[in-house]
Formats: C-alpha cells, structure tokens, sequence
C-alpha cells in the first residue's frame, strides 16, 4: 500500500512529467492562455494518458513479451494512443463543440505528447506490475492537469500585472514557468 | 518469416478493435456544431441586415462556425470583431473603419405611400399603411440600407444620428463634514484592507485593478454589479485611491453593454415576428389565388 503510495506521490509532484522531466511541454505553453482551455486540455490529456499506459501495459505483457516483439512497443503504444485521443476528439467535438474550436490543433497533437508516451514506455521500463502502472498513470495525469491549471492561473494574472513591454506575454510565461520548476524541485526527496 | 507474420498479427490485432470503437464513437455521437453557432449569433447585433452576404445574424453564426471571416459584420464593428475572435481564437483583422452610426430617414413630402420600404424593413422600423404616407421611427433603424432600392420614388436617404445628449445619471456621495482635503492617490499595495470593510463581500482590491485595466468582464465575473457604492472602501484605504471613481465608471460600461444587449435581443425577436407574419401573408395570398382559380373552374378568359 505504502509502496502505490510512494508511486503517486512520486508521479504527481516529484518527478511531476511537466515541470521535472520536461515532457509534455507543447500544451503546457501552447493552450494555458486561458484557464477553463486548460483545464479542458488537462483533463483529456490525463483520460487518454491513463487508459493508454493501461492498455500498452496489457498488450507489451499479453502480447509483444510472449511473441519476442518487444521491438514493436513504440509503434503500438503510439496506435493505441492514438485511437483514445481521436475517441476524446469526438466525444468533446459532439458535448462541448465550443470546447473543441477553442482547444483546436491541440487537441488531435495530444497524440504526440510525449508524456503520454512517456508514462507508457517509463512503466515499462521500470518494470511496474498491472496495479503499480494505473497508479503511476494517474498520478502523472493528474500531475499534469495539476501543473496545466497552475499556469493557466498564474498567466491569467499576468495578464492583468504591469510587465515591462519586451517580457509581455510569451517571454514572462517562460520565466514564470522556470520558477514554478524550481518550486516543484522543492519537492525532491518527498516519496524517493 | 515466422517474426513477420506475428508482426503483420499483432497490429491488426491492435487496430481492428481500435478502428471498430472508432467507428462506433463514431456513429453514436452527432458532430454537433449547433452549441456554437448558438454562442457566435449571441454575439451578432441581430440586425438582420445582410451586409455580410448572408440573409441574417443566424446564417451569418453559422458559415462562420463553418469558417467563414468574422470581419463582415459593419453594424457589429471592430467590437464584435474581437469578440469573435476571443470566442474562436481566430486573429481579428484590421479594425474596421467604421463610421458614426446612421438612420434611413423618409423624405415625406416624395413618398407616395407604396408600402415596398415597410415589407423590406427586417425590424419593422417604418411605419405607415397603403396609400399614406410612411416614416421611419430613429430608435429602431438600424442603418441597413435594405429599404433603399425598394423605393420607387427614391424618396429614402441616410442621415448620421444626432449624438445624444449627455444625459447621465446623477450620482451623489454623502460624505463626513469635516473631511481633510483629499491626499495624493499612491499606488495599490495590496494590503487588503479594503476587503474586511465590504458590506457587500466584495474584493474591492481585486475589483479595482480590473476596473484599471477596463477589464470590465473580469470585474463583473466578481461582482461588480452587487457594488452598492457606499464608499467604505475608500475611507479603508491607505494608499488613498478614489476606488469608487473606478467602480462608478465600472457599473456605467457593464450599463451600457446590458442596454446593448437587451436592444439586440429585442431587434432578434421583431424579426423573427416579422419573419412569420411575411409567411403567414404569403399562404394566405397563395390560399386566395387557389380559391379563385377553383370558383372560375380553371378557365381562362383570355385563352378562351
């Protein structure tokens, strides 16, 4: 129990995929103008992160382990990923159709998102069992939702603060990002 | 050989189950764009003018959720430009030049009362009946030029509206006796002692800097509109700034923009009854024309 804990924790916040390991960073910058687009995006990118490192953590042991393909992890982790992003397309093009003009050319590049490859190939790589990988799945999804709603907030703020005319908008966004990592390296040795 | 085969067998294993939940999302759900369309034409002055091209706000919400340019509405102006723009995250283009608002106004000594100009009216701006004369009512013209080529007699012209005469709203503050002369305004630091002293539960702090910035929506979002203007936050504030100056100015824009609205809103619904009355004229002189033909048999007199 304790260990799942440490994994989330350490998904969530320590070895957070934005602000730690630098994935992920194209919607972090690109959809986090506003806040409810951001947290729009957060929440699609977390369900297909999630259901997609389930799903290729069932197929690389059922299927590509047994049959000696464990080459091919790339190309079906990448497939299966894209299919939840075009189901979370549809799905949010037929609910929210303004949500979906907003999110635009963001939303279909969740597919090459490396976190989400990221998280998939990572579990893999740290050879975490069925259980142990949907924690650390959610954890890094909600982490990056987490971190997605954080700057959309902060930049809405900024929008409002007096910047000096050279820092405005894309520039003190890039600062502001560098100082929220550091906060987040603050929390380095919480669950390693 | 035997590698090759499990390779081809894992993907379609992989992306036939995908490809058929697809296409059952697919199925199930309706792309429906009808969300947005009701967002652009809330947007739209519901002049029901045509100057985009297309016959109404309606048509126009639509071939712009379709993709159409959000620079083709003259009533709307740059404002409505940049509302588009903020909605779909388009770039708004060069702000249009737009000029002072203008009204049709009927030279009543030419019109012979044909009645073309009143059908052509999409908000019922003109009045008048067959065989009199007609005149157009300033307050509900929308300058939109479609009673001009129905005119016969050429007896319609556009006129720049007078502006309106500055009639604001006295507004007057009770304040104590024996104030000391009015400090110097330093900036806002923020100290929050503006926000205990609300009677309303306001964040007078966070109010002012949006009314600063005329950020107007942003400071309605907090309530800027339950402001009673009682002045507490200014005797609380001890960098001494005026903030209800701001909230004044504030609550006169979110005024302006209400009235606005309300008077697009109403503009919509006279020409939606417009819209049905036509119809309803039109199946009643067709009704006519089918009644006569039956009582004459179907013969033609001329052709006899």
């Amino acid at each position: 129990m304790a260990d799942l804990g440490f994994i989330f924790v350490g998904a969530l916040l320590v070895n957070n995929f934005v602000l730690a390991q630098f994935l992920g960073l194209c919607p972090f910058m690109g959809v986090t103008r506003r806040y409810e687009p951001a947290l729009a995006m957060g929440l699609a990118t977390a369900f297909v992160l999630t259901s997609a490192a389930a799903i290729s953590h069932v197929l690389y042991h059922l299927l590509l382990v047994p049959l000696d393909l464990e080459f091919l992890r790339i190309i079906c982790f990448i497939m299966v990923i894209a299919g939840f992003v075009q189901i979370t397309e549809l799905t949010l093009r037929a609910t929210s159709p303004l949500l979906h003009e907003v999110l635009g050319i963001y939303l279909p590049l969740i597919t090459t998102n490396c976190a989400v490859l990221g998280v998939a190939l990572l579990a893999i790589g740290q050879d975490l069992s069925f259980l142990e990988t949907l924690v650390y799945a959610l954890g890094a999804a909600l982490g990056f939702s987490l971190v997605m709603t954080l700057f959309a907030a902060l930049r809405e703020r900024l929008d409002h603060a007096p910047v000096p005319a050279p820092f405005r908008g894309v520039p003190v966004a890039l600062v502001t990002a560098g100082i929220l990592s550091l906060g987040f390296m603050g929390f380095a040795g919480l669950a390693d | 050989m035997l590698a090759a085969l499990h390779i081809v067998a894992v993907l379609t294993v992989i992306g036939v189950p995908l490809a058929g939940m697809l296409a059952w999302a697919r199925r199930r759900l309706p792309s429906d764009q009808s969300g947005l369309v009701d967002a652009i034409d809330a947007l739209l002055p519901q002049t029901q003018c045509a100057q985009c091209g297309y016959p109404g706000c309606r048509p126009y919400a639509q071939a712009v959720a379709e993709g159409a340019a959000i620079d083709l509405c003259p009533p709307g102006g740059s404002t409505v430009q940049s509302a588009l723009s903020r909605l779909l995250d388009r770039p708004a283009g060069a702000p249009q030049q737009s000029g002072p608002p203008r009204v049709a106004r009927i030279d009543e000594q030419r019109c012979i009362g044909c009645y073309l100009c009143v059908k052509a009216c999409p908000v019922d701006a003109i009045v008048g009946a067959p065989q009199l004369m007609h005149t157009v009512l300033a307050d509900e013209c929308t300058g939109c030029e479609l009673c001009l080529a129905p005119c016969p007699v050429d007896c319609i012209e556009l006129i720049d509206v007078p502006p309106p005469p500055a009639a604001r709203p006295l507004r007057i503050v009770a304040r104590p006796r024996n104030r000391e002369p009015a400090a110097p305004e330093q900036p806002c630091i923020r100290c929050g002692a503006c926000v205990p002293v609300c009677p309303e539960q306001l964040t007078p702090q966070e109010l002012y800097w949006y009314c600063r910035d005329q950020a107007w929506d942003a400071a309605a979002a907090r309530g800027l509109a339950s402001c009673i203007e009682c002045g507490l936050c200014n005797q609380a504030c001890p960098s001494n700034i005026d903030l209800l100056r701001h909230f004044a100015l504030g609550r006169e824009a979110l005024r302006a923009a209400d009235s606005a609205a309300a008077r697009a809103a109403d503009a919509r619904t006279r020409y939606e009854e417009h819209q049905a009355r036509e119809q309803q004229r039109a199946r009643a002189r067709a009704e006519r024309r089918a009644a006569r033909l039956r009582a004459d048999g179907g013969e033609r007199p001329w052709q006899r």
